[in-house]
């Protein structure tokens, strides 16, 4: 079936007001849900399967697979306007999208993280319509050592995080490592760290540290240097960004989308990741790099189009070969089973209205995500001025909501609350947050990979495997670069 | 003749009628069945299933609690801390066992009560269809040609499917590898990807998943369905894997109430006489069962013996 | 080593390290660089923290790619960068501590947190909640009545709707549970 045949099957699927109104609703759940932090999108979806039991497969799908991408996008609006990341990869955009909330430009951050995350999902959507099959037949064909240098590739964004102190943000990604190893060794079975605690045996859970090192703390630093007064309200200023800004970061969004997707397809990957990478890419191609971490629409940009594009990256090896590539993923494996479908190549030989109908649906929410952004926009600005008082209360009700939401679990909210202290700590003095969130992240991908490689083929097989020598050495010059051009900055100024 | 027929009906109606009403004392609420993963997860999407077909032959509701963590324990302990009213049941695996015994005995398996055994589930060796090495025979030849280098993918050490791997090794004869990966979903991509030859698994894993294929099954005999063409291990020559089952039952605490009891043992012996839910689980290779209490708690014995075995010798255990 | 990754080894090897955290408080405290204690205690804390789970790594299965080297790799890392970091300060080269402000409301703000937490299990999510956000938004100067009522009041009636029926999340009910 050539490309506009199966747009032409997706579509009819989607005739009448019902698929419609799912991906309406949809969409909507996915902004709402992203913008709660504690509801990422694995959770997001995994609390709506049930829901989506009675209806037929494929209403099924398109309602969760909207909710997915969607949620991507909603993360960004409390990134950008509360400094709080609605889902984990957000924290990214939070780096510039805060910024520019407190410079009065938070309509330019919410404009640029709409954009960029619709042009995102349309290219990842399109990638995974033309490409799916053939993209993950070479997914699969990446070694441990290969991931493992992919792994070390999204360690080495470190450097450019460092907001002008370097070993800070250092020591931050090797705690955040470091506190990834505690819990069960997924290769040997051994339990690490837990202090004979099974309440420990899974570790810390990402979205409760995220939540509490992001959200809490900026409650805890506020109320350092609360005085009391109410707050003189702040000109917000919700004007979108002009269209010859977004001429100027178009190629940023475009570079951004394709990395996300890239990255997507790799089993375990994943958005946050995607994320970070672009983000330092993006700062890296930039004319005005010192922008980035103030305020700047290209690390906006650069975060979201990377984030939402990796959903249809995601989604290639899920519906290619049933190989869940992401958490959502496998939430979605157990919504298709549910409804006794599986997954893969033989879903687009017996069910390609299925097939099609999700694809095109993507599509349509993509478009409709846009148009609820660019008329919620309005409203979601008003958070911004809501009184300080009544906000914080607020932030901290949700963070421990939301921290146990994720699995029901009153240990993750002590968790949050824990992170939320040494965030606050960190914070004061001037280490930052992001990289324990990037350490937790891809502690497990690295240690995994490499010991898995390790134990295939010896220590040897990082210089014989070209592809994983090759990311080896782009990762180490990536790291390097930066802390070079840094030194030189600062001998010049000395001298 | 019509008559009569109608009278045998209204009698039978009649008694079904009575003897519900001997037994609705229970359940008089919701019953809250547990699941160790979040929604979504292979078990999830069983209970789900059981709770469907079980409506069809009660008026009880089923509400699913999705309880994750540390593979079970944190279910297993929340059904064990509350009252034992017989309202809160779990749906549990084989694999439940293994991380019970690998905490080292925080979960006292004698408090509780081992329901049914629903689903028998026989251990497969599957390979890649498109690899060279894919029918047993060729993986043999391969495992002693590499001398122990083999791989074989799979999730975590010391669980199931590696134990199951150790003994499948030990039975024929070979050496191999085992590379963990995080789950069983990543390993068969390892597995398609031919950076393993083997995966271990239970038949379902292949469907829907052409690039595999079973190459032996520990069972007794072969399996119906698309699996008719899959050998056992016995025919293979390979002896004492005849019986190698991953199950998938229910439990609560032990000492729920009488009539507690009853419905249960009623409700499941119904529904595994299901024919909506013996296609369901025939579909994936594995055969529905119902063993009572004893049978099940000894099921569980054995389990815990070879699962402590086996951490032993891998360290896992000391 | 051996001896300190378990039991009562580990549990001197943990006293140790604190009496290490401390008495470099103390040292920054009374010497010329007291400005700079806080940059010097964060990394001394996190160096702590590596020796304590360096220290256990010793009790790992003992293999050569086993559970224990990684581990030891982002310690031995965290410690080198640690050490720098301290360097650094010792020599006056950090950025000095920032001026201290409202520390106190920040620790009753985290005690707060800490009384909700434990509330949640006994009185339960909903009460405890209202409770919470009506004292954190009297701690933060709101004086308004109907607003510290309606806040925390829409709040309960969003988490119930939303988490407690519609998503079927099982907040905390205490001892109601018994009750419902």
């Amino acid at each position: 079936m050539d490309f506009f045949e199966s747009l032409t099957l997706g579509f009819s699927v989607l005739l009448g007001w019902k698929p419609i109104l799912i991906i309406i609703i949809g969409v909507i759940v996915g902004i709402l849900a992203g913008a709660m932090p504690g509801l990422s999108p694995s959770t997001a979806v995994a609390l709506l399967v049930p829901f989506s039991y009675t209806m037929s497969p494929t209403l099924a799908l398109i309602l969760l697979t909207s909710i997915y991408i969607a949620s991507n996008y909603g993360g960004s609006i409390t990134a950008v306007l509360i400094n709080t990341p609605g889902t984990p990869s957000a924290a990214v955009t939070a780096l510039d999208g805060y910024p520019l909330t407190k410079k009065g430009q938070a309509g330019k951050g919410l404009g640029t993280a709409l954009v960029a995350s619709t042009v995102g999902g349309a290219i990842g959507v399109a990638i995974l319509i033309l490409f799916a099959v053939p993209l993950a037949k070479v997914a699969l064909k990446f070694s441990p050592a290969d991931y493992f240098a992919l792994a070390l590739f999204g360690l080495a964004t470190v450097a450019s995080m460092g907001r002008g102190n370097t070993l800070k943000a250092l020591a931050a990604i090797l705690f955040g490592l470091m506190i990834k190893n505690i819990g069960i060794d997924p290769i040997s079975g051994v339990s690490r760290f837990t202090f004979g605690s099974d309440q420990l045996y899974d570790g810390f859970t990402l979205i409760p540290a995220l939540i509490g090192l992001f959200a809490v703390s900026v409650v805890f630093v506020k109320m350092e240097s609360w005085t009391g007064a109410p707050r003189v309200m702040e000109k917000v200023d919700n004007k979108l960004p002009s269209l010859a800004e977004f001429m100027k970061i178009k190629m940023t969004i475009l570079r951004s989308s394709v990395i996300g997707t890239v990255i997507g397809i790799f089993p375990g990957a994943g958005a946050t990741i995607a994320a970070f990478i672009s983000y330092d890419m993006a700062k890296k191609a930039s004319k005005t790099p010192e922008e980035f971490g103030k305020g700047s629409l290209e690390g906006v940009a650069a975060a979201e189009g990377a984030n939402s594009s990796s959903v249809g990256g995601a989604l290639v090896p899920l519906l290619a070969l049933g190989i869940p590539g992401s958490a959502t993923d496998a939430v979605l494996l157990g919504a298709f089973m549910l409804h006794d479908l599986v997954p893969g190549p033989l879903l687009f030989q017996d069910n390609p209205d299925i097939v099609y109908g999700i694809f095109c649906s993507l599509i349509l929410a993509n478009i409709i995500m846009l148009l609820i952004g660019l008329y919620g926009n309005r409203f979601f600005i008003k958070v911004v001025s809501v009184p300080e008082a009544i906000m914080y209360p607020l932030i901290l009700a949700i963070a421990v909501i939301g921290s146990f939401a994720v699995s029901g679990s009153l240990f993750d909210v002590a968790a949050c609350i824990g992170f939320g202290v040494i965030g606050w700590i960190f914070k004061r003095y001037g280490f930052p947050v992001a990289p324990i969130v990037l350490g937790i992240v891809l502690g497990k991908m690295v240690e995994e990979n490499f010991r898995r490689a390790v134990m295939m083929d010896g220590f040897t097989i990082f210089f014989t495997d070209k592809l994983a020598f090759i990311v080896l050495l782009i990762s180490f010059l990536s790291f390097v670069w930066p802390l070079y051009k840094s030194w030189k900055h600062h001998k010049a100024k000395q001298g | 003749m019509k008559k009569n027929i109608l009278a045998l009906l209204v009698a039978a109606a009649m008694l079904t009628g009575l003897i519900s009403t001997a037994q609705a004392a229970f359940p008089e609420k919701p019953i809250k069945l547990i699941v160790y993963t979040k929604p979504g997860g292979a078990i999830d999407v069983f209970a789900r299933k059981f709770t469907a077909v079980a409506a069809k032959h009660t008026d009880a509701t089923f509400v699913v609690v999705n309880k994750s963590g540390a593979g079970g324990i944190v279910a297993i302990k929340y059904i064990l801390n509350q009252k034992a009213d017989g309202y809160k049941i779990a749906a549990v695996t084989r694999s439940n066992i293994g991380k019970i015994v690998s905490i080292g005995g925080k979960i006292d398996t004698n408090e509780i009560n081992w329901m049914g055994l629903m689903v028998v589930d026989p251990e497969a060796v599957i390979t890649n269809r498109k690899a060279k090495v894919n029918t047993w025979d060729q993986l043999v030849a391969d495992a002693k040609a590499k001398k122990g280098k083999q791989i074989w993918v799979g999730p975590a050490a010391g669980g199931n499917d590696h134990i199951m791997a150790m003994k499948t090794w030990k039975a024929a004869g070979i050496e191999a590898k085992w590379i963990p990966y995080a789950g069983g979903g990543k390993s068969m991509a390892a597995l398609m990807g031919g950076h393993g030859i083997a995966y271990v698994g239970n038949p379902q894993d292949v469907i829907g998943r052409p690039d595999l294929k079973v190459a032996a099954i520990a069972s007794p005999k072969r399996l119906g369905g698309e699996f008719a063409n899959v050998p056992t291990f016995e025919e293979l020559g390979v002896k004492g894997l005849n019986n190698e089952i991953m199950w998938r039952g229910f439990m609560s605490k032990k000492g729920i109430p009488a009539e507690a009891e009853a419905f249960y043992l009623d409700l499941l012996n119904k529904v595994n006489n299901d024919p909506e839910w013996k296609a369901y689980i025939e579909k994936g290779g594995a055969s529905p069962v119902m063993m009572g209490a004893e049978e099940f708690a000894a099921v569980v014995e054995k389990d815990k013996k070879e699962f402590t075995r086996a951490l032993k010798s891998l360290g896992v255990l000391k | 080593m051996q001896y300190f990754s378990q039991g009562t080894g580990l549990i001197i090897w943990a006293l140790l390290l604190l009496a290490g955290i401390i008495g470099t408080g103390l040292a920054f405290r009374f010497s010329s660089r007291r400005e700079w204690t806080g940059q010097a205690m964060v990394p001394t804390v996190l160096m702590a923290l590596g020796l304590l789970f360096f220290a256990i790594t010793f009790d790992f299965p003992s293999e050569q790619v086993g559970p224990a080297l990684i581990p030891r790799i982002w310690i031995v890392c965290l410690i080198a960068i640690c050490l720098g970091l301290t360097y650094f300060t010792a020599i006056g080269k950090a950025d000095k501590d920032p001026k201290a402000g409202r520390i106190g409301f920040v620790l009753l703000g985290i005690a707060v947190m800490v009384a909700y937490f434990i509330a949640m299990q006994t009185i339960g999510y909903f009460i405890s909640s209202f409770i919470f956000l009506a004292l954190i938004m009297y701690l933060l100067s709101w004086r308004k009545p109907l607003t510290l009522i309606l806040v925390p009041a829409g709040w309960l009636l969003f988490s119930y709707l939303v988490f407690y029926k519609l998503l079927y999340i099982q907040l905390p009910l205490g001892f109601w549970e018994n009750y419902l």
